[in-house]
């Protein structure tokens, strides 16, 4: 087994997730995922100890590029619902969904994965008050949706 | 809460099938056929806009929108606009949908003239129709700043740019004169750069900027 392979295997779930937080698209993410991994391939040094980082982070950027391309399209009525969202029963999953893109990223950061709001403002390329303000805001809006 | 967190990201685990996918491709890495793929569905939304578009009325508008350079007229704005005796430079791309999604006219996107805003410097500026307007302290999550601009065919253009400089994003709309689908409204955009235009609906700004524009379909569910 590759080097590769192992670090697939030890963190293929990890990066599954957070590319699923960020694009809510399990298609999406499993792409990503593929992309992610064989750019690991590609890679020719990674500070050991740094390798969850360093995917975590090529994670982030791939799911920034695939979001940030162009989408043109009329606005009534609007496009149609993620194929999530149509199996979304579970209260919690269809809080954490109703979250914008940007709040389940650092929800997933910080409650699953365990980051600092310091660390995640590194993955994401972000301010640290940002981070901040933004688990604020999601915390905000779970607790009011999971309330309801 | 945090323990609800923590139990629905655990439920969610890599699929087998693509688990095999992926070690697959570690073992023999392909070359990928998304750029052929992405040719193909290009090339074949192009042969049938241009089949459709042909068969409408709006090809003449159309044509005339998009006969660049294009001089502006004086525009009608909700923020300063700068200089407008000037060409426009940029370009849209848009599909028009009628009644029943189907598609009635493709406008094709000039490459590098698409988006009309960037960060340089930490400063988010809007940079379509060869302006350089530093906007980072007109818009914000909650609010929109707006450039509005007639051309000479007497189509509306407005650009709709929102958020923060680490997060932002932007809508393009089209008011085309004697338009009958979609009330003339022809939109497109990305929301932004950690989003997509499905989440538009999560972004004040771009409620506030369609309010400001007064396009008449509102981002809701």
């Amino acid at each position: 087994m590759t080097d590769a392979e192992s670090l697939f295997h030890t963190y293929k779930d990890d990066v599954y997730r957070f590319a699923l937080s960020y694009t809510r698209s399990r298609e999406e993410a499993e792409d990503i995922c593929q992309t992610v991994f064989e750019k690991l391939l590609r890679q020719k040094t990674i500070t050991p100890g740094k390798e969850k980082a360093w995917l975590m982070q090529t994670c982030a950027n791939a799911c920034r590029n695939l979001l940030r391309c162009h989408w043109w399209q009329r606005t009534a009525p609007l496009d149609s619902a993620s194929a999530l969202e149509a199996e979304e029963e579970h209260p919690v999953k269809q809080a954490i969904h109703s979250l914008a893109p940007h709040y389940r990223a650092v929800v997933y950061l910080y409650y699953y994965e365990g980051y600092s709001t310091q660390e995640i403002a590194s993955l994401l390329h972000i301010s640290q008050t940002l981070v901040s303000t933004r688990l604020h805001r999601a915390r905000q809006t779970l607790k009011q949706l999971l309330e309801e | 809460m945090e323990r609800n967190i923590r139990e629905y990201f655990e439920n969610e685990t890599m699929p087998e099938d693509t688990v095999r996918r992926i070690e697959d491709s570690l073992r023999k890495p392909r070359p990928s056929t998304a750029p052929l793929l992405r040719m193909a569905a290009v090339f074949a939304v192009v042969l049938l806009a241009v089949g459709l578009f042909l068969s409408t009325d709006l090809m003449e508008v159309c044509a005339d929108v998009f006969d660049i350079p294009i001089h502006t007229q004086k525009p009608e704005a909700t923020e300063p606009l700068g200089q407008m005796e000037t060409e426009i430079y940029v370009s849209y791309g848009g599909i028009v949908g009628g009644e029943g999604e189907k598609i009635d006219a493709y406008i094709s996107l000039a490459p590098n003239t698409g988006i009309p805003a960037e960060v340089i410097d930490g400063r988010l500026y809007f940079t379509a129709n060869a302006e350089h307007i530093d906007i980072t302290d007109l818009c914000s999550e909650e609010t929109a700043y707006v450039y509005a601009l007639q051309d000479n065919t007497g189509v509306q253009h407005y650009f709709i740019i929102g958020g923060t400089p680490e997060d932002w994003g932007y809508q393009i709309f089209l008011k085309v004169p004697g338009m009958d689908i979609c009330g003339g409204w022809i939109c497109g955009g990305s929301a932004g750069a950690t989003t997509r235009a499905s989440d538009w609906k999560y972004r004040q700004w771009a409620h506030d900027g369609q309010a400001k524009v007064g396009h008449p379909w509102p981002l809701e569910d």
